[in-house]
């Protein structure tokens, strides 16, 4: 295959750039450092297998709206024409191969020409670069051995060898025939083992605790049936010790019945016989009193009777007189005070009057004025000296407005001597300010002027007026004189009225003549006065009179009891009504209660006696029913106090059974019955503590059995923690499990390496001869001292690179060999290789970079024919930057040179 | 007339010998199944049923512990004192055989032991001691009962609900062919008996084992390994002559079993998106929020760079632990067998090259034996295969894919 034309739409730095006729045998290609001849090669690999990696292709152009994408037009190794076309844009890749007028779709896929060398491999090794060589010259003589040798230089894969040595270092950790080392599968052995110790050990713990189990239970058993007898002889013992006190009260209870001959008898007896006998001799001391009181008290009462007399009598026939008089006596004199306190107050009202009588009478008061005093009426006095005193008053106005009509005022006329200096002035300051034009001394002279003839004016005026005041000043005086005299002859009639109203009483003349309200005032009061001791001497006089009456009542209820009519004597009349009063109630209440006594009392008490010497009788008889041996009444009571509480104990006692045992016939016939049970128990004390010490030990033997069963129960306790045999078996089967992968693994890594092993012997065997030949032709045509490329092995019997000299020596590709000759040996077998790889398929391109460079200029043109040589089967690329090397091949194979 | 209320026990396996290297694990193992029984016995009680059925295996071998046995007595004791009727039929786990565990423990009065091949029937009766059903049942005697004892019951003669209890293989059931065939039957056998409910024991899915005959199997009361995924339980069902049965699932199982698939791509070529992608994919797969305890295993899948890293059991115990407690898991394991190496083979396969020798060298060793003894290991750690070459073969499986991930120098462009 070679390529004869290539258009660049845009690849890397490349952007419309056209190779229009490429050389289809060697391209020698000229450019500087970074020109573009790693793009061009990765564009010629892309064009046979697409574009790798799509994501982020490391060749996408510059430019941002360009993507990648060329054509080339190619020359098959048979002649036949064809195309190719790829893009790769952002989203898609795209690829047509057109081939024998067929037109395939390659999307990003190899070509199909291509596909006997995988990308990879053409990669490693179909550029041939100054790199590969510096890599090559870091290896080791063994890495170099197993690159040429084993993969024919490629780099694409490991040496087998290296990967069978890891496989079997792998296979070796896991598995291994012997027993060296510390495999997985070792490991996993003693795992197992341990396991199947566990579950040995797991299974012995799981029998032991079945056997603590079985001993658990026969001990339950065991405790089982001990519990069961303790509960017997429990029972029987609580049993024993509930009946045993029942049995002793029984038995006392029957002692007591035997020590009493007559239950029944005694039984009659009343409750507390000394009390008894004391109550009932009490009673007939009490009944003796008694009879003996009421003696006593009817002689008292006889007294009483006797001592009410005929005096008491008398006095009583004036109780209700005296009882009347007894309450007046106090009001009665009483009352003779205040008539004498009426007749002193009277006496001094009329010192009063005669005190006022002084004041207007002309003389002393007498007894004979009253009546002129009570015959004065006393308004038509007060209106008549009202009246007096009005007419008064007028005729003192009328004297004083006679006196002053001749002051009467009136204003005087205005001198003419200042009206006509004034006129005269204002003419003369008229004059010159008119003369001079003066305007305010013209003013001024007008102004004078003016006033002088107003005062004129007004002069007459006023005289005319003082006139006609005089005329009527006159006519009015005549007028008051005549009312003044009118006035003084009413006074002297009022007067006159007043007198007369004091009839008979000598009223001073000097009061009569001028008389005013001050008199008025007095006579007023002695009226006043008057009336007073005219009431209080009628109310005493009046008061007296009644006095008298009352009076003599009081004296002679008095003398009957020869007493004076007074309150002592009065109190002493109701000392004696009181005393006949005492002794008439003592009397009738005696013979009242005489009567009772008589009636009810004596009776009584002489039953009360009968009943208790009944009594007394009849207890003599109980007792000697009870205790009949007794000698006397003293001896049978002490003896049959005994008795009661013999029988009261019994009756006690039984009760106090049958109420704590209500079952109490159950419990005698349990007692009957306790005897004649097959527990070997008798109903004594001294057999239940036998029975309690058995008991005891039965409680020992059960506590060891309970001890014994507890330490079995924890131990079982705690062997519910124990692993149990599933536990280690489910290890076992794990590690089995795990033991068998890792023995498969490594018995798949063991095949794995033995397969790898065959395939590298096979491959060498395959490949060798004929790379090792072909390199060997194209040594001897550049240096034609070295005939032949072989392999030699060494003593272990690694197979190494050899070349045989003009000799036939073998020698191994190594220093001493000159860099130049090993460069040479490289190139040699490279071209070998490409050739093999390719066999009879399409003869891809090759390229070459710089490979000639060290190169002396004997050994160039030689390489340079070889190269020629190797372009007739493929088309080679033959990249430089340096000018005289592509100016020395180009003469040397005739080729042109494309720069870029 | 009242219906009859039971509930329908099967596989409790109790003391199961579980997987796990873990003794941490295997032991909360053990006693998730107690606590699953336990729990299943709370809710006897609680609905106050007439009995409780026990259809087989209730233990998982006569190595039975004696911590287990108490365990199992107390609990009979306490359906007892419930006034709990309980019918157990053994099973091939827990044969009634005499010597066996299951005839020797000193069961309570209330405990019915179908031990026997031959069926018999039992009254059952209400609180007032009234009749009100029948359970027919039979066990297995020993641990490898081959017989069809479903064919060997009589059909119901009786008006009163009729209950079949077994511990059998219906061969049509799902799953069966998972299971050891014991005391095997069809549904046809169940059929013709005419019973109102078949209790049925021994295969660990919960089903209906057909349209025609109300025959269910509870499935396991707890899972036992990462195959018995999902809740785990007991049925609830009330039985009457007129109306079809219609069991209620009760979930006791405290710890559930659980299976996620996640596929991992090329581009995860880091631990850290990888444990992230795990995490979300067992959350989406998983409801892990049900207040229970998990155990997941995962199986990765898909091509990634990272496949040779999880190769290594380091490695993977790394990754593990980091997912774990990110989901705060009790367990979790992570099966990367399916997770491959990013590895073109096809595109090696016609190249020359050492990878093409070994390719062409694998795809003759399937039938070329003398190759096969060619490349045989001297040594084989499997040295208890019955027969080697097969054994060798096997071993093949995915085998060209390793060692082109061993081969192939991982570098940049090169995939």
């Amino acid at each position: 295959m070679r390529i004869k034309k290539l258009d660049i739409d845009a690849f890397g730095h490349f952007t419309d750039r056209s190779f229009p006729e490429l050389p289809t045998g060697l391209v020698l290609i000229h450019g500087e450092n970074e020109a573009g001849k790693s793009t061009l090669f990765s564009l010629l690999k892309a064009m046979l297998y697409g574009f790798y990696p799509v994501a982020d292709y490391p060749y996408r152009p510059w430019h941002v709206d360009r993507y990648p994408e060329f054509r080339a037009s190619l020359v098959m190794d048979d002649g036949t024409e064809a195309g190719i076309h790829r893009k790769l844009t952002k989203m898609s890749v795209s690829g047509t191969f057109r081939h024998n007028d067929q037109i395939r779709e390659l999307s990003n896929h190899d070509l199909p020409v291509v596909r006997h060398v995988p990308m990879e491999l053409y990669d490693s090794l179909y550029a041939l670069t100054q790199k590969n060589k510096r890599e090559l010259e870091q290896r080791t003589r063994r890495e170099i051995d197993d690159l040429l040798l084993g993969d024919l230089g490629s780099d694409v894969l490991r040496p087998a060898r290296e990967v069978v040595e890891e496989l079997e270092s792998e296979g070796s950790s896991l598995w291994r025939p012997d027993k060296r080392g510390q495999p997985a599968d070792k490991r996993l052995r003693e795992a197992l083992r341990e396991a199947g110790k566990a579950r040995k050990d797991a299974a012995k713990i799981d029998g032991e605790i079945r056997e603590k189990a079985r001993q658990l239970w026969a001990l339950e058993k065991q405790i089982e049936d001990g519990k069961e007898k303790l509960g017997k002889i429990n029972a029987k013992i609580r049993t024993g010790e509930k009946l045993i006190p029942l049995r002793r009260k029984l038995e006392q209870i029957a002692e007591w019945r035997r020590g009493v001959a007559d239950m029944e008898a005694v039984k009659k007896l009343p409750d507390g016989l000394e009390s008894e006998k004391k109550r009932i001799q009490g009673d007939l001391a009490d009944a003796e009193e008694s009879i003996r009181k009421l003696d006593g008290e009817k002689q008292k009462l006889n007294e009483d009777i006797l001592r009410f007399s005929d005096e008491h009598r008398r006095v009583l026939s004036y109780k209700s007189k005296i009882t009347n008089l007894a309450l007046k006596i106090s009001a009665h004199e009483k009352e003779q005070k205040d008539i004498e306190g009426l007749k002193l107050k009277a006496e001094k009202s009329e010192s009063e009057l005669q005190r006022l009588s002084g004041e207007i009478l002309s003389s002393d008061w007498d007894e004979a004025f009253s009546d002129s005093l009570r015959s004065i009426v006393l308004p038509d006095l007060k209106t008549r000296i009202y009246e007096y005193e009005r007419y008064r008053r007028e005729a003192g106005d009328i004297e004083s407005e006679l006196k002053n009509t001749s002051d009467v005022f009136m204003m005087s006329p205005i001198s003419g001597r200042v009206i006509l200096a004034g006129g005269l002035t204002g003419l003369a300051l008229l004059l010159p300010g008119l003369l001079f034009s003066y305007p305010v001394l013209s003013g001024a002279g007008i102004a004078l002027c003016l006033l002088a003839v107003s005062g004129l004016v007004l002069n007459s005026h006023l005289r005319r007026q003082r006139e006609s005041a005089k005329e009527k000043e006159k006519e009015r005086k005549v007028k008051l004189q005549e009312s003044l005299d009118g006035v003084k002859s009413r006074m002297k009639g009022t007067a006159g009225a007043i007198r007369d109203n004091f009839g008979a009483m000598p009223v001073a003349g000097s009061l009569l003549e001028n008389p005013d309200m001050d008199l008025y005032q007095v006579v007023e009061s002695m009226r006043r006065i008057l009336g007073e001791v005219d009431v209080l001497r009628e109310e005493a006089e009046s008061r007296h009179e009644e006095w008298k009456k009352t009076h003599a009542d009081f004296q002679a209820l008095t003398s009957e009891f020869a007493e004076e009519p007074s309150s002592e004597g009065i109190g002493r009349i109701q000392q004696h009504l009181g005393d006949a009063e005492k002794a008439k109630d003592d009397f009738e209440r005696a013979r009242q209660r005489t009567s009772e006594i008589e009636r009810d009392d004596y009776p009584k008490a002489k039953e009360k006696y009968a009943k208790a010497a009944e009594e007394n009788e009849d207890l003599k008889a109980k007792l000697s029913d009870a205790a009949p041996g007794a000698p006397a009444f003293d001896d049978a009571l002490n003896e049959a106090k005994k008795l009661q509480n013999t029988v009261r104990r019994i009756a006690d006692a039984e009760e106090q059974l049958e109420e704590n045992n209500p079952d109490l016939e159950e419990l005698k016939a349990e007692i009957k019955e306790y005897e004649r049970s097959e527990e070997n128990i008798r109903l004594s004390l001294e057999e239940i503590e036998v029975a309690k010490i058995r008991l005891n030990d039965l409680n020992e033997k059960l506590a060891d059995l309970r001890e014994k069963r507890g330490n079995l129960k924890a131990e079982l306790e705690q062997s519910r923690d124990q692993v149990s045999v599933g536990e280690p078996e489910g290890e076992i089967e794990a590690l089995l499990e795990e033991q068998e992968a890792v023995r498969t693994k490594r018995d798949r890594l063991a095949l794995l390496a033995n397969i790898l092993r065959k395939a590298d012997r096979d491959f060498r065997d395959k490949h060798q001869p004929d790379v090792l030949k072909g390199a060997g032709k194209y040594l001897s045509g550049i240096a034609k001292k070295y005939k032949k490329l072989t392999t030699i092995n060494d003593v272990e019997g690694r197979e190494s690179l050899a070349v045989l000299d003009e000799k036939g020596t073998p020698l191994k590709v190594e220093f001493p060999l000159s860099g130049g000759t090993l460069d040479q040996i490289y190139l040699s077998f490279r071209l070998a290789v490409v050739d093999h790889l390719d066999g009879d398929q399409e003869h891809l391109p090759l390229l070459l970079d710089e490979t000639l460079i060290n190169w002396d200029d004997e050994r160039m043109i030689q390489g340079a024919k070889i190269l020629l040589e190797a372009a007739r089967r493929r088309q080679i690329f033959f990249f430089t930057c340096h000018g005289w090397v592509a100016e020395s091949l180009c003469k040397t194979t005739g080729s042109d040179v494309v720069k870029i | 007339m009242a219906s009859l209320r039971l509930i329908h026990i099967a596989d409790a396996h109790l003391d199961t010998p579980f997987y796990g290297r873990e003794e941490s694990l295997r032991r909360r193992l053990r006693e998730a199944c107690r606590e699953a029984f336990k729990n299943a016995v709370d809710e006897a009680i609680d609905r106050d049923v007439h009995a409780v059925l026990i259809a087989g295996d209730l233990f998982d071998n006569d190595r039975l512990s004696f911590a287990t046995e108490q365990f199992i007595l107390v609990e009979m004791e306490r359906m007892k004192e419930a006034g709990i009727r309980v019918l157990y039929a053994t099973g091939n786990h827990d044969p009634g055989r005499a010597n066996y565990r299951a005839h020797d423990l000193a069961w309570p009065e209330n405990v019915h032991l179908f031990r026997s091949a031959n069926p018999e029937t039992v009254p059952l009766h209400d609180s007032g001691g009234q009749k009100i059903g029948y359970v027919t049942g039979a066990g297995h005697n020993s641990a490898k009962e081959g017989s069809n004892l479903a064919a060997l019951y009589e059909p119901s003669s009786d008006e009163l609900p009729h209950i079949g209890l077994l511990h059998a293989q219906v061969l049509s059931a799902a799953g069966a062919e998972a299971h050891e065939r014991y005391a095997p039957c069809t549904v046809s056998d169940l059929v013709g008996k005419q019973y109102n409910y078949w209790a049925l024991g021994h295969i660990h899915i919960r089903q209906r084992v057909g349209d025609d005959v109300p025959g269910w199997y509870a499935g396991n009361i707890q899972g036992r390994n990462p195959g018995e995924t999902g809740p785990k339980g007991v049925l609830y069902v009330e039985i009457d002559r007129v109306s079809a049965p219609e069991p209620e699932f009760i979930p006791v199982a405290p710890v559930i079993w659980d299976k996620a698939d996640v596929s991992v791509s090329r581009s995860i070529s880091q631990l850290e998106p990888l444990v992230n992608r795990l995490v979300g994919d067992i959350k989406a797969q998983v409801a892990l929020d049900d207040g229970l305890e998990h155990l997941i295993r995962v199986d990765l899948s898909g091509e990634s760079p990272l496949a040779g890293e999880l190769n290594r059991h380091d490695n993977l115990e790394d990754l593990c632990e980091r997912v774990r407690t990110e989901l705060d898991l009790a367990w979790l394991e992570i099966k990367p067998g399916a997770l491959l190496p990013p590895v073109d083979v096809e595109k090696f396969r016609e190249s020359r090259t050492v990878l093409a020798e070994i390719f062409e060298i694998m795809d003759r060793l399937p039938q070329d034996d003398e190759l096969l003894e060619d490349i045989c290991p001297m040594h084989i750690a499997r040295s208890d295969v019955p027969d080697k070459k097969a054994y060798l073969r096997s071993l093949l499986e995915g085998l060209d894919r390793q060692a082109a991930s061993l081969l192939v120098r991982d570098k940049p462009g090169t995939h």
